[in-house]
């Protein structure tokens, strides 16, 4: 019976350690890669929900998943006494015709792009690994921000033939909350506002 | 034999999907790793902890290299410029003086251009920021300085003289309500002539009552103060060029008291 106690400290410490025994900077670079993979995983629900190859109703399950993604799953924050303490989270989207960045809320934005015009629509992204991310900055005890910038490339195709072509840099905020768990700290990422910087064609 | 010659095959299948997909809908950027993405990434550059791609680490002078490399090529007209003699003279003075830039130093600042709407009419505003320690480790960006015509609260033009009258003391300043009824836009014409307004604090008063919104940032630089008798911006670059990103925008030499006399300003 000791044995097998002793058998469980023992695989607990080697979970638990190898998260201890990390630096700060070991602990940042971990957590700056967890932001880009979040917003990597966000890029796969966009391409995925804007290609024509899927039925319409597949791809509106995966504006929900995507939605999890989000903090507060996108949606507006109140308070107790029910003012808000934060709007819904914001995706700015540009063209070549609108450069100027537009705020649509995520919760139409997702939707929306479930039913573009084109008979087919290609969106990819900036490999995950190649993302940029900045530093990371604390907010709060076991609260943390970053942004996360990548080039999203759009194409839009009827019979075939691109009739539209765009890639526009895209900057993503990313919140770090910290949770302790039975195994130990463990590290949430959930997505905010979406910056659109310049719009050209490729 | 044949296992190995379908594996190869697919493989290479696999490499030629991978490299049309590439070539037709995510071209590849040759610039994309020396473009400075992020003001995050200027800072590691010109501390010297990241080096711009194209630059060879084994050149004697890769440091100011790198620093050069943060100027946005643009504003020299050729090698023989006076500006890039005096982009020299900066970078030396950065070099010689080991100067580092670090998110928590009280002498940068964003200077962000705004599209805001005041009672339905568009207006332009400038809102100054700087970033402000929180805890030990914790900071955040805090408004420093508002500034924009709106905010001056100038009468109108066509506006008639007014006054408080001479004996308006004799009937307990009844004009004060006439004055905030009947003609609020004119209320500066009240104010004592050595009176000045603070934009600032008009600014978050009107926001605070919701009849001023910013609608969008139109123009975004960050203003550095670090290095001694200089100031230098930086301003973002798109362009498919590798010297493209967050770069030195403009830079002049400035004395130290110009440098206080701002920086307090910022500050107050």
């Amino acid at each position: 019976m000791k044995k097998i106690r002793l058998f469980y400290v023992l695989l607990a410490m080697l979970i638990v350690i190898p998260m201890s025994a990390q630096t700060d900077s070991q602990k940042e670079e971990m957590l700056k890669t967890r932001a880009k993979e979040k917003v990597g995983q966000f890029c796969d629900y966009v391409s995925f929900i804007a290609s024509k190859k899927k039925n319409l109703k597949t791809r509106l399950y995966y504006v929900d998943k995507a939605k999890n993604l989000f903090l507060n799953r996108g949606k507006a924050l109140f308070d107790e006494d029910g003012s808000m303490v934060r709007d819904s989270v914001i995706m700015q989207v540009t063209s070549l015709k609108a450069k100027k960045p537009r705020n649509v809320y995520l919760n139409k934005y997702l939707p929306n792009l479930a039913q573009l015009k084109y008979p087919e629509v290609e969106v990819t992204s900036t490999d995950v690994a190649e993302m940029k991310v900045s530093n990371l900055h604390k907010i709060g005890d076991g609260l943390y921000t970053c942004t996360v910038y990548f080039y999203q490339y759009f194409v839009g195709k009827a019979d075939n033939r691109v009739v539209y072509k765009d890639k526009t840099n895209k900057r993503v905020q990313c919140y770090i909350v910290e949770e302790e768990t039975e195994d130990g700290l463990e590290y949430v990422v959930l997505l905010g506002d979406i910056y659109a910087g310049t719009t050209e064609s490729f | 034999m044949r296992k190995v010659i379908v594996a190869i095959t697919l493989l290479w299948l696999g490499h030629l999907m991978d490299a049309s997909a590439q070539s037709l809908f995510k071209p590849v950027d040759l610039n994309y790793d020396a473009k400075i993405k992020l003001v995050d990434e200027f800072f590691d550059r010109f501390n010297g902890k990241e080096i711009t791609p194209y630059i060879d680490k084994n050149l004697a002078d890769y440091k100011k290299y790198n620093l050069l490399s943060l100027f946005n090529g643009g504003m020299f007209k050729s090698r023989k410029d006076p500006l890039l003699t005096e982009a020299d003279s900066l970078i030396n003075k950065i070099l010689t003086d080991s100067i580092s830039l670090n998110y928590t130093d009280s002498v940068w600042f964003a200077k962000a251009k705004c599209l805001a709407v005041m009672n339905g009419k568009e207006t332009e505003l400038t809102v100054w920021l700087n970033v402000e320690k929180r805890t030990e480790d914790m900071s955040k960006w805090v408004i420093a300085r508002a500034e924009g015509i709106i905010l001056k609260m100038l009468p109108p033009k066509t506006s008639h003289d007014m006054m408080l009258l001479p004996n308006d003391h004799e009937t307990n300043f009844i004009s004060l309500h006439r004055m905030t009824k009947d003609t609020p836009k004119q209320s500066m014409r009240f104010a004592r002539k050595d009176f000045t307004i603070d934009e600032t604090s008009v600014f978050f008063t009107l926001v605070s009552l919701g009849q001023l919104k910013i609608e969008s940032v139109t123009d975004l630089q960050f203003v550095f103060y670090q290095v001694p008798g200089y100031r230098f911006n930086i301003s973002y670059f798109e362009r498919e060029k590798a010297n493209c990103g967050w770069l030195i925008s403009s830079f002049e030499r400035i004395t130290e008291s110009n440098k206080e006399e701002f920086i307090s300003k910022m500050h107050e």
